[in-house]
């Protein structure tokens, strides 16, 4: 995971094609993006394969987390959109910062919070580095 | 042509609906906001107590019911976002089933007699809100047919979904020269074959390159608790279906629209391209929770719409509400073996939301043209849509047409009435 430094993201949900765009014009050649059903995203993440999950839905709630829910448990997932609407970036850089695995938005503003997530997480993946 | 709720006996329908739909959720046994699917199915594993799924509740994005509004009084047809997501929290909230039943008939009275009122109103006003509201549906009517081939592209790229979209062109000629199917079926039949066609093939490329599809059975899987409850899905198929098919309850404005203007084979078509989107996550979550969905496996829809009257509606519903609940695992199972689907599940929705929202804006401005002298409606609609896009969209793209319309609609009757055009 960690063989070539890059930042190993699974994006999925109806927004999942903004969210690979966004995370590559964000981050480049540091940023590994894949898009895929929620279901093998998650599992993805559990097992190791990816760093983050990005989900994405209608309301940015709904279907967005369900399924990294389920298989991630709860307490390493947050939202990035409340009720349809996006918070502050600095709400969103704090988050991103802390020990959440996965990111849940809303389609219609997944291309605004992408960048402020992937540089957020790219920060913290080189922290992270030896 | 079906103008929506009209009637007593619809209010009833609409009444033992909700009411049955809440003792279901109440006791556990469905739910409608599939982001509160997961904490539900804890809540009935005793995982977690009722306060704590009332909370998850109040946290979840209500929007949607409003934004739904203005679709709904344009034709008097109730969409299940409108009746149903409120309904969740209402039922959750029900210490006892009986409270939940009561409290959903009077819901279901509530809303039936808003919107009966609320589309009477529009459409008595003297510039008929309700009639410019239905005009700005035709793209979205005639349109729908594209979003098969956009959900092709988002899924498989962009040379199958141009030959997705020839594909439908080709099907709207046909329909045309030799009237095969009814208007407007035969193109959006192409597009969801284009669907099945690019989905199957590469499901077979996956298969070919020795792609394992991910394990799935360590999670485990409630199928048996879902079949237990098939007697409450019988009688809520019949009623779903009864509604949908007499014109007062819809699924989306799609189907909706389709459905009131006469097109009853495009509603269905409307449906089965809906329940693509959604059957992936729904049968899914339903099998690892043992909650279901509201609406069943989405099946429902589509039967009630082409089925010849309410009766056989009813019976349809019902014996293909039960068969959802017995072929759960079946369904679940293939869906595992074919993880395409999922995804192009995903795609499907990602394409339903953005190019119903770009048919709904054009529509909007359509509609727009001669509502205020020198098509001044533009300056309005153009005026709410470009200032929702540019700061942060408060309203959600699929809905902002539509609400546009209905605001400059009420503009416009003020100004007329107050003589100031």
């Amino acid at each position: 995971m960690r063989t070539n430094n890059k930042l190993i993201l699974v994006a999925s949900g109806i927004a999942k094609g903004v969210i690979v765009q966004s995370a590559k014009q964000t981050g480049g050649e540091h940023v590994d993006v894949q898009s895929m059903s929620d279901m093998q995203a998650a599992i993805t993440v559990q097992d190791g394969k990816a760093d983050y999950f990005i989900g994405s839905c209608s309301t940015g709630q709904g279907g967005a987390l369900s399924m990294a829910r389920a298989i991630l448990g709860e307490e390493k997932c947050v939202l990035l959109t409340e009720q349809g609407r996006m918070l502050d970036s600095d709400i969103i850089h704090e988050r991103a910062s802390s020990d959440y695995r996965a990111f849940g938005v809303s389609a219609d503003l997944a291309a605004d919070v992408i960048p402020i997530l992937v540089r957020t997480l790219l920060e913290k993946h080189q922290n992270t580095e030896v | 042509m079906k103008l929506g709720i009209d009637s007593p006996i619809h209010i009833i329908l609409i009444a033992a609906l909700a009411g049955w739909t809440a003792i279901m959720v109440q006791k556990g046994i469905a739910i409608f906001h599939d982001g509160l699917r997961h904490k539900m199915g804890d809540f009935v594993s005793g995982t977690t107590d009722r306060n704590d799924l009332i909370k998850t509740g109040n946290s979840l994005n209500q929007r949607l019911m409003i934004w739904f509004i203005p679709f709904t009084l344009a034709t008097g047809v109730i969409l299940t976002h409108i009746l149903l997501l409120p309904l969740d929290l209402l039922s959750i909230r029900s210490q006892k089933w009986w409270q939940a039943g009561l409290i959903g008939i009077i819901w279901g009275a509530v809303i039936s007699v808003g919107v009966w009122v609320g589309h009477d109103v529009l459409g008595a006003m003297p510039i008929n809100i309700s009639t410019i509201l239905i005009r700005s549906f035709d793209p979205l009517i005639f349109g729908m047919a594209i979003i098969p081939p956009v959900a092709v592209a988002y899924q498989f790229g962009r040379v199958p979904g141009m030959v997705s979209l020839l594909a439908v062109l080709v099907g709207y000629l046909l329909e045309l020269k030799f009237a095969v199917i009814a208007i407007n079926a035969l193109p959006m039949v192409a597009g969801l074959l284009m669907v099945a066609f690019f989905t199957y093939r590469a499901e077979h490329q996956r298969e070919l390159s020795g792609e394992e599809p991910i394990d799935m059975s360590f999670l485990e899987t409630k199928e048996d608790q879902v079949s237990a409850n098939r007697l409450w899905f019988v009688v809520q198929g019949a009623l779903m279906a009864t509604v949908v098919n007499v014109g007062i309850f819809s699924w989306f404005a799609h189907d909706m629209a389709a459905y009131s203007s006469g097109f009853q084979v495009q509603a269905m078509l409307a449906a089965i391209m809906i329940s693509i989107g959604f059957l992936p996550t729904v049968v899914t979550s339903t099998a690892m929770t043992s909650v279901s969905q509201v609406v069943g496996l989405t099946f429902v829809f589509m039967v009630a719409y082409i089925a010849p009257n309410p009766i056989i509606a009813a019976v349809a519903g019902a014996v293909v509400m039960l068969f959802e609940t017995r072929l759960l695992r079946n369904i679940n199972n293939f869906i595992n073996q074919a993880p395409t689907i999922r995804e192009v599940g995903d795609s499907m929705r990602g394409a339903f939301d953005q190019i119903s929202g770009i048919l709904l804006m054009a529509g909007a401005f359509l509609a727009s043209e001669k509502v205020l002298p020198g098509s001044g409606g533009y300056l309005i609609v153009g005026g709410i849509i470009g200032l929702n896009e540019m700061t942060g969209t408060p309203i959600m793209r699929m809905a902002v047409g539509p609400i546009a319309v209905l605001i400059l609609g009420l503009i416009a009757n003020i100004v007329y009435g107050l003589g100031v055009i």
